[in-house]
């Protein structure tokens, strides 16, 4: 079990393979579907974000949230299907210097190629664990986007302690662990007949 | 009963619906954990863990609290007092509880908000002949539908071609909608029914809970062999358990058309059953919760 603090470094990211469990602390943020295709729209523009981004791990969700006195509270908060924003990942990746992905689901070939490249990772955190998630959201730091995107697609930076299990399923190095599994099972089942 | 009654019910059912799992389904988890090895094992520990904090505080199990369907048995109340109850229901529900605000408008895509919009929340009426009210919430999350599909067979088509046709899916859909997985299949001559009848026994169904007559026991339990064969595991880690029990159900097909239809839930198989009847009793029985007057 590894422990790593946002924001990340390359030598950060190239201490994991896939397959390791990982527990995330520090800065880090929400992002999917639209929200990815407005941040690149914006940086192309070259208008300015409201935050920087280098360094900090996307998650790949959309929250339950409730208003308090005190400000923003995230209720549950698990990943969503990441195989949606495999189209735009590399692109984002390249444009913002994130470090790393988390999400469900795994993603494909191009998310591979953009990790391995720009020394990022992407990891899986278990889809549907949302109250769990939450429990480890130390402070909804901002939102952005929230008035054009809804609640689900807004950018939502959280801070947060132990956030975890992340099992690594895409290395900086080439590997995918969902291709290597099903390598494995069909070897398997080659040798059963 | 007064109208108010009824929402405050529905609305307490809507509730339970996200943040606690039925009691069958919970001990199919815990069951599977306690058989499960490596990667999912360390996940489906996590997914225990989450599902008691949001069962104790209250927070929705999954953040993605779905789109809600609802199936009706509306006993001796008048259809449109309980639509309007369920709307009414939800409308609180998305502040109190909160949910997520799913309903987006399909052709401006702006999220409306909330979740009831064109058509939704979706109703099915069923009339049995007795004054019970049963309704049965249903949030279905987004991520579990990446696994439907509604076939069109040969009506000569034999029982493997079915069989490939599931555990291929359920291959191909890997850890996209969240498994160990729960499956409905529905068999019928058209793909409104065949999908009805797949709905309906994955919901109405207790897990672990066979079908009546021996053939369709026999072939659910295949399926789920089979299935459990191609190593998925929880979130696609590798593992004995990707399909969690499977149930099959089936209409008279047309001579020229077997429809099969897939309807998958993810590990959370979602659901809680209301039953009321005037001035007796009012329970949520999917979860053994009595609910005072």
């Amino acid at each position: 079990m590894l422990e790593l603090r946002t924001p990340l470094k390359e030598e950060d990211v190239e201490k994991l393979s896939a397959g390791d469990v990982v527990y995330l602390s520090g800065t880090i943020f929400t992002s999917r579907d639209r929200t990815q295709l407005k941040i690149i729209e914006m940086i192309k523009k070259g208008l300015s974000l409201p935050i920087s981004l280098a360094g900090l791990v996307e998650y790949h969700a959309g929250p339950v949230i409730k208003k308090t006195e005190k400000g923003w509270a995230i209720l549950s908060v698990g990943p969503t299907t990441s195989f949606r924003m495999e189209k735009y990942e590399a692109e984002f990746i390249e444009l913002t210097n994130i470090k790393g992905i988390v999400g469900k689901g795994g993603m494909g070939k191009l998310t591979v190629e953009a990790c391995k490249k720009n020394k990022a990772f992407y990891g899986i955190y278990p889809g549907g664990a949302g109250a769990l998630a939450a429990k480890s959201i130390k402070q909804v730091k901002d939102n952005y986007f929230l008035e054009e995107l809804g609640v689900p697609e807004a950018m939502w930076v959280l801070e947060v302690e132990k956030f975890g299990p992340i099992v690594v399923a895409i290395d900086s190095f080439g590997n995918n662990l969902y291709d290597q599994i099903k390598r494995k099972i069909a070897e398997e089942n080659k040798n059963e007949r | 009963m007064k109208d108010e009654k009824l929402k405050d019910y529905i609305k307490e059912a809507i509730k339970v619906s996200v943040t606690s799992l039925p009691c069958d389904v919970k001990s199919k988890l815990v069951e599977t954990y306690e058989k499960e090895e490596g990667l999912s094992k360390v996940f489906l520990k996590a997914i225990i863990e989450n599902v008691e904090i949001a069962d104790k505080e209250s927070r929705p199990i999954c953040q993605d609290t779905g789109t809600f369907s609802f199936f009706v048995r509306r006993g001796n109340f008048e259809e449109y007092k309980i639509r309007e109850a369920i709307i009414q229901a939800l409308r609180e529900a998305n502040e109190e509880i909160p949910l997520r605000p799913n309903a987006i408008d399909f052709l401006t895509r702006k999220n409306l908000g909330g979740n009831v919009g064109r058509f939704l929340p979706w109703v099915t009426w069923e009339y049995p002949e007795d004054n019970i009210l049963r309704i049965t919430v249903v949030p279905k999350g987004g991520g579990s539908e990446v696994l439907s599909v509604t076939r069109v067979l040969p009506p000569v088509s034999q029982e493997e071609e079915m069989i490939k046709i599931i555990v291929d899916d359920v291959f191909e859909a890997w850890a996209k909608p969240c498994p160990p997985l729960f499956l409905g299949i529905g068999i019928g001559p058209t793909s409104e029914i065949a999908t009805n009848i797949a709905k309906r026994a994955l919901y109405e169904r207790k897990v672990g809970e066979r079908h009546e007559e021996e053939a369709i026991a026999i072939l659910e339990t295949k399926i789920m062999e089979r299935a459990n064969k191609l190593g998925i595991g929880t979130h696609g880690l590798g593992g004995k358990f990707s399909v969690l029990d499977v149930h099959l159900d089936y209409a008279s097909i047309h001579p020229a058309s077997l429809v099969v239809s897939i309807v998958g839930s993810c590990w959370a198989l979602r659901r809680a059953t209301l039953v009321v009847e005037d001035n007796k009793r009012a329970e949520i029985v999917s979860h053994n919760i009595k609910l005072s007057d």
